[in-house]
């Protein structure tokens, strides 16, 4: 199957889902990008039951509305607009109920990520993760995709909808905001 | 460590200090997680789509199918209740012309086997002419077969063949008869 998702190209993939057999297309559409998407959503959201929740939601949405691509834009970079936009929903939502701890002062992120099983940092990436929390929900979007996702500008404006100078204004504050929080707490 | 790519590259660039740490992904997720994701989203759609795809090709009327199933029952009933009363009507019809038929035997056969020329048929010829020649009656025979060829030929299509060997055997004597007056 590793070898099928590197194989099989978007074009082939749109291809299979405009002759009728869309089953076979997201079948392979979501074996190429499951991982990557619910990687990204999970670096937003960190619980991996969110993270879950949210990636499933998300594919369910893409499935509705894969006929509505148009093709503008790259699929992969569709697709982490898709994901992106359900994680920054899920934290409006959270907010809007008052769930969210993090932004409370006795809120100790350390100590969650610690207890969670699914969490196997060092106290370095302990400390990056509570920086990167500290961040406005879209900076972080702009901060992880291209800090841990490593993607390129022209695609992350497709994906955030936002000018390619706009979101490296945002990554550079970011990455400042980020050192200043790390040294802050050393 | 990262390999020197262009955010690298960037972060050296913004003298970051992100530049010497590792990037790794410290997040975990249960053991094969994403085959049983991938399948249950599967699951889910696929039998969504197929409910979709279903319904948009083929549909019915609101309420179609209970509506249906009353239509079928009362049909069901009717018909039902129709052939119960033809039946019934049958049945009447059987029982009537079973009695006629009886009606009809009985009357075809009791008075043939009632009436006096009967019984005169029944009685061997013989004995009737030596009961009438020891009466002294022989005069009256001639006028009595008569009567009774009349009666007899009159019957002879329905009556058993006994009373035509009968007739045959009567005509022979009054053939001798008539032989005897000449």
């Amino acid at each position: 199957m590793g070898e099928l998702k590197s194989l099989v190209t978007d074009e082939q993939i749109l291809s299979f889902f405009n002759s009728e057999r869309k089953d076979h297309a997201f079948t392979l559409l979501m074996d190429k990008y499951q991982e990557r998407v619910y990687w990204h959503v999970r670096r937003m959201v960190l619980s991996h039951e969110d993270a879950n929740d949210i990636s499933q939601n998300m594919w369910l949405k893409v499935w509705r509305k894969l006929d509505t691509f148009k093709g503008d834009s790259q699929l992969y970079t569709w697709l982490y607009r898709v994901a992106t936009n359900e994680a920054l929903s899920f934290l409006r939502s959270k907010k809007r109920k008052g769930t969210v701890a993090i932004e409370t002062e006795d809120y100790d992120l350390s100590a969650e990520l610690k207890a969670d099983p699914y969490f196997d940092g060092d106290a370095y990436q302990i400390k990056i993760q509570e920086a990167i929390q500290s961040l406005p929900d879209k900076q972080r979007a702009v901060f992880n995709l291209r800090y841990f996702d490593e993607m390129k500008y022209d695609e992350m404006s497709e994906v955030l909808e936002t000018s390619v100078g706009g979101l490296k204004a945002s990554y550079h504050h970011a990455v400042k905001k980020i050192e200043a929080y790390i040294k802050g707490t050393d | 460590m990262r390999k020197s790519n262009d955010i690298l590259e960037e972060l050296k660039s913004l003298n970051s200090s992100l530049v010497d740490k590792p990037a790794g992904n410290p997040f975990k997720v249960p053991e094969g997680y994403f085959s049983v994701q991938s399948e249950s989203v599967r699951e889910l759609l696929f039998g969504q789509v197929k409910i979709e795809s279903e319904s948009d090709v083929f549909q019915v009327p609101k309420d179609y199918f209970s509506k249906q199933r009353e239509t079928l029952k009362a049909e069901l009933l009717e018909e039902k209740t129709n052939r119960g009363s033809l039946r019934t009507l049958w049945r009447r019809v059987g029982s009537i012309a079973a009695i006629l038929c009886l009606f009809a035997l009985g009357a075809y056969l009791w008075p043939s086997s009632l009436g006096d020329d009967s019984v005169l048929a029944s009685l061997d010829e013989q004995a009737i002419m030596n009961y009438l020649d020891e009466e002294g009656l022989d005069e009256m025979l001639f006028a009595s077969v008569i009567d009774t060829e009349t009666d007899l030929w009159s019957e002879i299509e329905l009556d058993d063949s006994s009373v035509s060997s009968y007739i045959l055997d009567s005509d022979d004597l009054l053939i001798n008869e008539y032989l005897d007056y000449e």
